[in-house]
């Protein structure tokens, strides 16, 4: 239904002072059958979040084909 | 304190020449010893490190399939390609 993204970068943390980490993080709205609304939200790293666009470039490419 | 502030090479070697010169630190071979694994396990140690922080869901898994709509009650949904995916969500090591 809906699909929010932020790019965030994690500085600091109780384990580690400087993490310097660049993220991605996603939240899709899905709608199930019966209509009821859940939130999904997940993260990746930048190489994970290259490979989750890599998908897609391939799945639009085979949907302009079909 | 190496490995939370993930030291550059020219941070380490400050660091570890102000050990040295402290009273009971370490001696140059260890400073050595220190700075050579530093060198040969950072990427892994930070990354490992990084894991430590992130608590949220990650996506573990993903599976996609084109459809193409042959037939369907709507006229107008007739050879409409769909993008059918699955995602797997969740915390690391689940």
């Amino acid at each position: 239904v809906d699909m929010k993204w932020k790019l965030g970068v994690a500085m600091s943390s109780d384990t580690c002072r400087s993490l310097r980490f660049p993220y991605v993080a996603v939240t899709l709205r899905v709608a199930d059958p019966s209509g009821q609304i859940t939130d999904k939200s997940f993260e990746m790293s930048i190489p994970q979040f290259k490979n989750f666009f890599r998908q897609f470039k391939e799945m639009a490419a085979v949907l302009e084909t079909v | 304190s190496i490995a939370s502030a993930d030291m550059d090479l020219n941070q380490l070697e400050a660091f570890l020449t102000a050990q040295t010169k402290k009273q009971g630190g370490i001696t140059s071979d260890q400073a050595a010893v220190i700075a050579k694994f530093w060198k040969n396990h950072r990427v892994k140690i930070h990354e490992s490190l990084i894991s430590q922080s992130r608590w949220d869901n990650v996506l573990k898994n993903m599976n996609w399939r084109v459809d193409l709509k042959s037939q369907s009650r709507h006229v107008d949904q007739i050879n409409t390609p769909v993008a059918i995916i699955e995602m797997e969500l969740g915390r690391k090591g689940q």
